[in-house]
């Protein structure tokens, strides 16, 4: 195995230039940024050029946000993963990056140490959920109503439902095993199904509720 | 017969855009009709036989038959797509059949009873193609009027007097229009530059308000960072606040609700991280509106982060709460170094009166689970009070 396999390759889009310093310089030696874009159009172009592990994006881009990032890589490359970040965002452009095709969504105040650990958990194919994120999910499925559920896509198990909680709680997957006596794979396997179900259920549903909280 | 070369001039693009012209136009058909009726009328009364009665009836009956149509069709086109009436051919046909009206009335061997038909054109083409089209078909009417008075025998004072009543009426009508147009752009433009006005008022208004906004809080935040810079904690805190305003700014709710338990435990929240520099970090799922239960579990929340932030030895303690129509649940954690409840000494009241007792009295509960080393768990849950 050489040198360069171990290694983890991530591309930045932020329009902020500060941040994309910030990360640079606080992530581990292992995990090397290949590169980075502040606008959509620059952003699609180099992440096809550099094919990274993956990506961290900004939710927030003039022109588009980090969707239009995402739906114009995945035009070509429909594998490649992005982790969403933001400093603070509507729940309703969170759900969207996601519902887009984002693995996860962290928030801007997390320690260098988690943001890499959500980084390689991202590129590894695991979907990571911040509490905000799961508070988010929750929200927007709590809201569908009952007489419009698909009962296969729409609805939230019971028990992906305790473990979002427990998320929201501050849990980490291997403290929601152990409270809820499962193993963090299944755990994992809990949240992949939640995103799985995020991206793929009813949109004219998921599209009221983001209306919806647009008038509160 | 007769001839008249009609030239058609155009300086005048009349669109109905606004509710003055809308009323013209609506003025200039109405008058239409009531002119073709006019001319039924007396073509009626002729075929009748009272006064001169005509020496080619059937002529004097496809007249009033044409006039209906044509009044028919143009009244139609005016309403549906008035731009159309702008057009040559509309107003040769409408000019060219204003003639034809008059001089029917020789074509079938009577009097004219054309009566104030041949008006509706001139005030049509005053409309749609301006004044000078329109003093132009008006003038078309006269010359006719003239040309018969020195082809039939026998003309009488009403003959010689259309002469000067088709050029005097449309003059008339041009200058009747030409004031409507102008009042009414006059205050179009008025309307336009108040609008322009305000706009620019409440844009100026607004930025006034946002930057003092920012200076009051993004710049004295900025200004006590430079001050207290080599105070890590204290820099954090101030950051933190800010960061609070101005989402509260940004994407805080608009509507004017009682408090809600989203907002009361954000502001309990913001009060601990405040008061102790430890970072309390909220998600919410739903809301619920005020009263004493959500006075409860905000003060419950409160106290249960100030421990977190006392004991525990944390950075970041994680509140998490969430409200049905039913009931609400907040959890208060921490990843801290836990304590054994049963360890708990008598003297130690704060969890008992402050969080306990509080839920108690709202008909909730509290419930602490902690282990040492494991960090701690605080469970608040109410229903809520039916109204």
């Amino acid at each position: 195995m050489t040198d360069d396999q171990t290694l983890l390759h991530i591309f930045i889009v932020d329009d902020h230039d500060l941040f994309r310093a910030g990360v640079r310089g606080s992530l581990p030696d292992d995990i090397v940024v290949v590169g980075d874009a502040s606008e959509v159009e620059a952003a699609v172009e180099l992440i096809l050029e550099r094919r990274p592990d993956l990506v961290l994006l900004d939710v927030h881009l003039p022109a588009g946000g980090g969707r239009a990032v995402i739906e114009g890589v995945h035009q070509v490359d429909p594998a490649m993963r992005f982790l969403a970040i933001s400093a603070s965002d509507a729940p309703e452009d969170v759900v969207a990056t996601i519902r887009a095709g984002a693995r996860g969504y962290v928030t801007k105040t997390i320690s260098a140490h988690d943001l890499a650990d959500a980084l390689r958990r991202v590129a590894g194919g695991d979907a990571v959920f911040s509490p905000q994120l799961a508070g988010f999910v929750l929200d927007a499925f709590s809201s569908i109503a009952v007489k419009d559920i698909d009962p296969e896509l729409d609805q939230l198990t019971k028990r992906e439902r305790e473990v979002l909680q427990h998320i929201a709680r501050g849990y980490t997957y291997r403290e929601v095993g152990d409270q809820l006596f499962i193993s963090p794979k299944t755990v994992e396997n809990h949240m992949s199904s939640v995103l799985r179900k995020l991206q793929l259920s009813n949109r004219h549903q998921l599209t009221r509720w983001a209306h919806d909280r647009k008038l509160i | 017969m007769p001839t008249v070369t009609l030239v058609v001039v155009s300086d005048h693009n009349a669109e109905p855009t606004t509710d003055a012209e809308a009323a013209l136009l609506r003025a200039v058909i109405g008058y239409r009709i009531v002119a073709a009726v006019w001319l039924a009328i007396l073509g009626v009364l002729i075929l009748a036989e009272r006064g001169t009665p005509a020496d080619r009836p059937w002529r004097v009956a496809l007249t009033i038959t044409a006039v209906a149509a044509w009044t028919t069709v143009a009244s139609v086109i005016s309403l549906r797509d008035p731009s159309r009436t702008t057009t040559g051919w509309f107003v040769a046909l409408d000019v060219g059949g204003a003639i034809g009206s008059i001089v029917a009335a020789d074509w079938a061997g009577t009097f004219v009873f054309a009566g104030g038909y041949p008006l509706a054109a001139v005030f049509a083409t005053l409309l749609s193609r301006g004044t000078v089209p329109g003093m132009i078909a008006a003038g078309s009417l006269s010359i006719t009027a003239i040309i018969r008075l020195g082809t039939i025998t026998g003309a009488t004072a009403s003959d010689t007097s259309f002469v000067i009543v088709y050029l005097f009426a449309g003059g008339a009508a041009a200058w009747a229009f030409s004031v409507i147009r102008t009042a009414d752009r006059r205050r179009a433009e008025a309307e336009g530059r108040l609008r322009t006005e305000q706009a620019e008022r409440a844009r100026a208004e607004e930025h006034a308000a946002f930057a003092s906004r920012i200076h009051d809080s993004v710049l004295q935040t900025l200004a006590l960072i430079q001050r207290d810079g080599d105070d890590p904690r204290r820099v954090r805190q101030l950051a933190r606040r800010q960061e609070r305003e101005l989402r509260m700014t940004l994407f805080g709710s608009g509507a004017a609700t009682d408090e809600g338990l989203r907002e009361a435990l954000g502001a309990a929240c913001a009060e601990v991280e405040e008061m102790t520099g430890v970072r309390a970090s909220l998600v919410m799922v739903g809301d619920h509106g005020g009263g004493l239960e959500v006075e409860a579990l905000a003060l419950a929340t409160r106290e249960a982060l100030l421990n977190a932030a006392k004991h525990a030895g944390v950075e970041e303690v994680a509140v998490y709460g969430e409200a049905d129509d039913e009931a609400a649940t907040v959890f208060v954690r921490d990843r801290g170094v836990g304590f054994s409840p049963a360890a708990v000494g008598p003297g130690r009241r704060g969890i008992a009166d402050s969080i306990v007792a509080r839920m108690a009295a709202v008909g909730g509960s509290a419930d602490v689970s902690s282990k040492p080393g494991g960090g701690t768990e605080v469970r608040l849950a109410v229903p809520w009070t039916p109204t």
